[in-house]
């Protein structure tokens, strides 16, 4: 319980400039959404171009509606969240190695099984909070508008894709601080795999042929567009279930072993 | 000389992935295109329908659509822009702070050699290692435009505007890399800080692109170096990229002058 109290406080600065950075970034978007909001032009326009929106892979379902314009923009809250889950993820535990306190923790009367456990719960705290902001913060935000009645339905649906692709890195980032010697590469592999994987998806949402590529990409799995439309495919689930449980597993497993660097 | 080279040194193996893994993105993603330019006629007759407003709301033009050579290059390296922002953002926060973080400082601050010398060799160092990389991905994105064109031309020209500029891009990020190295009490974690950097001010430009917000653009050295731009006109946005050279030369001078006279911490 303590080494949850230390935690919490610990990561507390970094998540209150997270929480802060994502809001400002999200309330922009939204107050330059008023300019397509339920504009007949626009909706009009829209309509003729329906082609081409088929053939960029968009829905032109309505990006003047809430629920579009947040479709459209959603890459903007994977993305930080997934840093921030990643960064998390690597930092929580390599962090006693880096500032010299690994000494200190581990000659405490407590094994390295619950110092983990208490990390895993602590990063596991701070991803959900920071989901619920960004989400909530977008409710806030549109809230303004009309909003259709499955509005709040997807919020809850896009809260959960985001919440699992954050679950993702974060297990990823702990797996490898604790799996490799040194524990300075941690975060810049982390960091390496998450910029490559949306640079994957990126090019998925360009050129066509590259979609054999999506079971690699976190940023695939669980897209706002699949989670308008409610719709979790179990392969994506399963691919995830066992990326999230082997890292875990092998978190666990590495960690009791590791040779600290003191 | 010794501090240079030592510097060099110690980054050598952060050269050698950087510039490896950059080079094997630039030629992954240029690789899809003889696959992708096979069915692009249709494409391409659809894009040249619409107004320019439009298709600049999807981060396109008409002038170059990403179903030709150079449109593709150009939006290869929109992507590409982020990890080298993130590179040289994580050199500019590295170079000053390692001392301290490393706890190392007493030793290299007590030797018989002025601030402003350290300073000058570690500027010098990482202006190197920027180069290095630069050479290296110059090379590479000739060569993946020649091997990949499927019988298109290659905007020579257009691409060496392009490629000269990102040295500013990357300079950018180095210098306000450096000056918040300064500014801060302590840099715990290098890769913290320049992703921030880094992804910032992409969600700041490509937001700015989506929702065509001027403010948004002029604040991002994305926009102001989007490849589009030089490989369209064969010149520089200098209109806009005036605003990093002037950020360049203000952080490069602060970041001096604060370095000189920080507090660092002893053991």
């Amino acid at each position: 319980m303590n080494i949850i109290k230390r935690e919490l406080k610990a990561n507390l600065k970094s998540f209150i400039i997270w929480a802060v950075a994502l809001s400002v970034i999200f309330l922009t978007a939204s107050t330059e959404f008023e300019a397509y909001y339920g504009n007949e032009d626009i909706i009009e326009a829209m309509k003729t171009f329906e082609q081409l929106f088929a053939a960029l892979g968009v829905s032109i379902e309505d990006m003047t509606t809430p629920k579009g314009f947040l479709v459209l923009v959603s890459i903007y809250i994977y993305l930080p969240l997934s840093i921030y889950a990643g960064l998390l993820g690597s930092g929580i535990i390599s962090k006693e190695e880096k500032d010299k306190t690994a000494e200190f923790l581990f000659t405490m009367p407590t094994s390295r099984r619950r110092v983990i456990t208490a990390k895993l719960i602590v990063s596991i705290i701070y991803i959900i909070l920071l989901d619920i902001v960004a989400i909530g913060i977008n409710i806030f935000a549109y809230s303004r508008f009309e909003l259709s009645s499955d509005f709040y339905q997807f919020t809850l649906y896009l809260w959960l894709g985001v919440l699992i692709t954050e679950l993702i890195f974060l297990s990823i980032g702990m797996f490898l601080s604790s799996v490799l010697n040194q524990y300075k590469l941690s975060g810049s592999i982390t960091i390496g795999i998450l910029i490559s994987t949306f640079m994957i998806s990126m090019l998925i949402g360009f050129v066509e042929e590259a979609e054999f590529l999506q079971y690699i990409t976190p940023f695939q799995f669980f897209p706002a567009e699949k989670m308008a439309n409610t719709s979790f495919e179990f392969v994506y689930l399963l691919i995830t279930f066992v990326i999230v449980c082997s890292s875990i597993g092998g978190l666990y497993y590495f960690y009791q072993k590791r040779d600290l660097t003191i | 000389m010794n501090m240079f080279i030592f510097e060099l040194k110690q980054l050598r193996f952060s050269i050698i992935i950087w510039s490896l893994s950059l080079s094997v993105g630039l030629i992954f993603f240029m690789a899809f295109f003889p696959v992708f330019s096979n069915d692009t006629l249709a494409m391409n007759d659809l894009l040249s329908e619409y107004p320019e407003e439009f298709l600049a709301f999807f981060g396109m033009n008409s002038d170059l659509p990403f179903t030709e050579l150079m449109g593709y290059f150009a939006l290869t390296y929109t992507f590409l822009l982020i990890p080298i922002s993130i590179q040289s953002a994580n050199y500019g926060f590295h170079i000053l702070s390692v001392e301290e973080r490393e706890l190392t400082a007493d030793f290299l601050l007590t030797k018989p050699i002025s601030r402003g010398a350290i300073y000058k060799a570690k500027l010098w160092a990482v202006l190197s290692t920027i180069l290095i990389t630069d050479v290296i991905l110059f090379a590479m994105s000739f060569a993946s435009l020649y091997m990949f064109r499927s019988g298109e031309a290659v905007n020579f020209k257009g691409t060496w505007v392009f490629l000269a500029s990102m040295i500013l891009f990357q300079l950018f990020f180095l210098s306000v890399g450096m000056v918040i190295s300064v500014f801060v009490k302590k840099v715990s974690s290098v890769l913290a800080y320049s992703m921030s950097l880094g992804f910032g001010f992409y969600i700041i430009s490509s937001l700015g692109m989506m929702i065509s917000s001027n403010v948004l653009k002029i604040l991002s050295p994305f926009s102001h170096f989007d490849p589009n731009y030089p490989l369209i006109h064969e010149r520089m946005n200098i209109e806009r990229i005036w605003i990093s050279i002037v950020v360049i030369v203000l952080s490069f001078i602060t970041s001096y002058i604060l370095y000189l006279r920080r507090n660092i911490k002893s053991l």
